[in-house]
């Protein structure tokens, strides 16, 4: 049985497009498939485009709870992918990578705060305490507890969420076939066990 | 067919090991994840291991308990500064313009204490600020005994248990010893009392239900007054009936498993001490919470009757019994967290009412 890929390091995507075509890419292949190509995709112009993809963005959005704050977080990121597509797609084209990554990584990651909440003002809430607004300091002795508790886990979820894991995973596969073979599948074993033992949680 | 026949296993499997949550489930009784975690085949180890896994990481507090050097010790953050500690000051206040010799104790917890054992950066709630505000707003009114100091200067001594919230003996004496001198008593010095290692194996409430390991038990110690001799009953008063201990150390719960028992025979909502013989005189009443089984057995050694209530625990009509004007002295004496988290002396206006 093959099952597809849902998530293709989306925090290595170059532009907020690129990052859509790899988080949750069978929702988004999906939503693609079957309304942005029905609507025209980009054939009637830039006005028709520009109202397909927000449309789709939007979508994306909805697909994970009917919250305004989520039909906002599509939007917004529609918005950026206008931009990157009719707006600006020759310099999106040349910049380099290390920019467009960083550039990618930011809008994405200060998109979450939108994501995040449970309502629109919560949402508008966690992006002002970003930003250090409204009373609250960009940083303070909470958030250093907080990681110097988990600097660790949050390193190995860096190192996680890049292609490295894999590339090196593929290498080994590439260099002892057999054994790379059973080392992967215990690898998979092992994660899998892990994963539902930090979703069981708990202490007492 | 096959892996429908398979996607059945599980929830058939979960069924059989436990058919009353099931049931629960399908009345919507009981949330499915909480059902599956609670039956999940290995759970406990798989659980166990990413608690390990975490804390190999860095992280040293779990569930609001940090975790240092074999012990634990509760993160205490008030849920509302003012929601309770503010009723409770009034009520201290209304009690102590009544005329009766009024002293209050709020003990610092364990965490505030022992500051350097929590982990880096971890917020803590500034225990001390607010006992000084609060002694500070009860100026003119009682007398205020701050422990905090003798307990932090000894911070490096056994205060408080590894297991379990309240002080230790130790702890216990120090308190004693800060309070009896506020409070026109002569403290008698550690030399008074012979020590007895009762327990070496004490897991505490902290401990209860622990799953990471790496806690080292407690030892309970029994202070014991050498010289003069006194005979001590103590009386817990319930509705099931009363209970009496001729001693301050019933040792038989030693081996009956609850070892935290043999300090006065536990702590009940309403308790009696009284002492005979010596320089035994005067009646005290306190108002306290759990902590009290740690420096109790001191005062004990100075009081010809000591009245111990724990007003969260007591119904009405058993406060309503208590006549405030047959005490010298009125100590209320809590733990920053009963203190600030409950109306704990809201019992004590029925006392001062019942005098008029």
């Amino acid at each position: 049985m093959q099952l597809p890929r849902n998530f293709r390091y989306p925090f290595e995507a170059k532009t907020v497009g690129d990052f859509f075509n790899r988080f949750n890419t069978t929702v988004s292949e999906y939503i693609r498939k079957h309304v942005y190509v029905r609507l025209g995709s980009e054939s009637g112009g830039a006005l028709s485009a520009s109202l397909n993809i927000l449309l789709i963005t939007m979508l994306m959005g909805l697909w994970y709870g009917l919250r305004l704050n989520l039909l906002v977080w599509g939007a917004v990121l529609g918005l950026f992918v206008m931009m990157e597509a009719l707006l600006f797609p020759k310099i999106f084209k040349d910049v380099p990578q290390f920019y467009s990554r960083i550039y990618t990584f930011a809008i994405t990651f200060v998109s979450f705060a939108i994501f995040t909440g449970d309502s629109l003002p919560q949402s508008a809430g966690y992006l002002a305490a970003m930003f250090g607004l409204g009373g609250v300091s960009v940083y303070n002795q909470s958030i250093l507890y907080l990681l110097d508790s988990n600097y660790l886990v949050l390193l190995a979820a860096v190192f996680a969420s890049t292609s490295l894991t894999s590339r090196v995973a593929g290498d080994f596969r590439a260099r002892v076939p057999r054994c790379g073979s059973v080392m992967g599948a215990l690898t998979h074993a092992g994660m899998l066990a892990l994963v539902v033992g930090f979703l069981l949680g708990g202490v007492r | 067919m096959l892996l429908a026949v398979l996607m059945m296993l599980p929830p058939l499997y979960l069924t059989a090991a436990d058919p009353q949550g099931a049931s629960e489930v399908l009345r919507g009784k009981l949330k499915p994840e909480r059902f599956i975690s609670r039956n999940l085949p290995f759970g406990g180890r798989l659980r166990r291991t990413a608690l390990e896994l975490r804390y190999l990481g860095g992280q040293r507090e779990f569930g609001g308990l940090f975790v240092y050097d074999g012990g634990l010790m509760e993160n205490f953050q008030p849920v509302d500064q003012f929601l309770y500690s503010n009723e409770n000051i009034r009520v201290i206040n209304e009690v102590a313009s009544a005329g009766v010799l009024t002293y209050v104790m709020l003990l610092p917890t364990a965490c505030a204490v022992l500051q350097h054992h929590t982990p880096r950066f971890a917020p803590l709630y500034d225990q001390k600020r607010f006992i000084e505000s609060t002694y500070r707003t009860l100026a003119g009114s009682a007398t205020t005994i701050d422990a905090y100091p003798v307990l932090f200067a000894n911070s490096d001594q056994s205060v408080f248990y590894r297991t379990d919230r309240n002080p230790t003996a130790y702890g216990g004496y120090l308190i004693y010893q800060t309070a009896a001198a506020r409070m026109n008593l002569r403290p008698r010095p550690l030399q008074a009392f012979s020590t007895k290692y009762a327990e070496h194996g004490y897991l505490g409430d902290l401990a209860a239900g622990w799953q990471l390991g790496g806690v080292k038990p407690d030892i309970l110690s029994l202070y014991l007054l050498q010289t003069p001799s006194k005979a001590y009953t103590v009386t817990h008063f319930s509705a099931e009936g009363n209970r009496v201990y001729h001693t301050l150390y019933p040792e038989q719960f030693l081996s009956l498993g609850e070892p935290y028992r043999a300090y006065l025979g536990g702590i009940s909502p309403h308790m009696e001490i009284a002492a005979k013989g010596g320089d035994t005189s005067g009646k005290l009443l306190v108002f306290g919470d759990r902590t009290a089984a740690a420096y109790l057995p001191f005062f004990a050694t100075h009081y010809e009757r000591i009245t111990f209530l724990d007003l969260k625990g007591l119904q009405a009509e058993e406060v309503e019994r208590i006549r405030i004007g047959e005490y010298d002295q009125v100590l209320f004496a809590y733990s920053l967290d009963t203190f600030m988290n409950g109306s704990v002396c809201e019992g004590a206006q029925t006392v001062l009412t019942n005098e008029k």
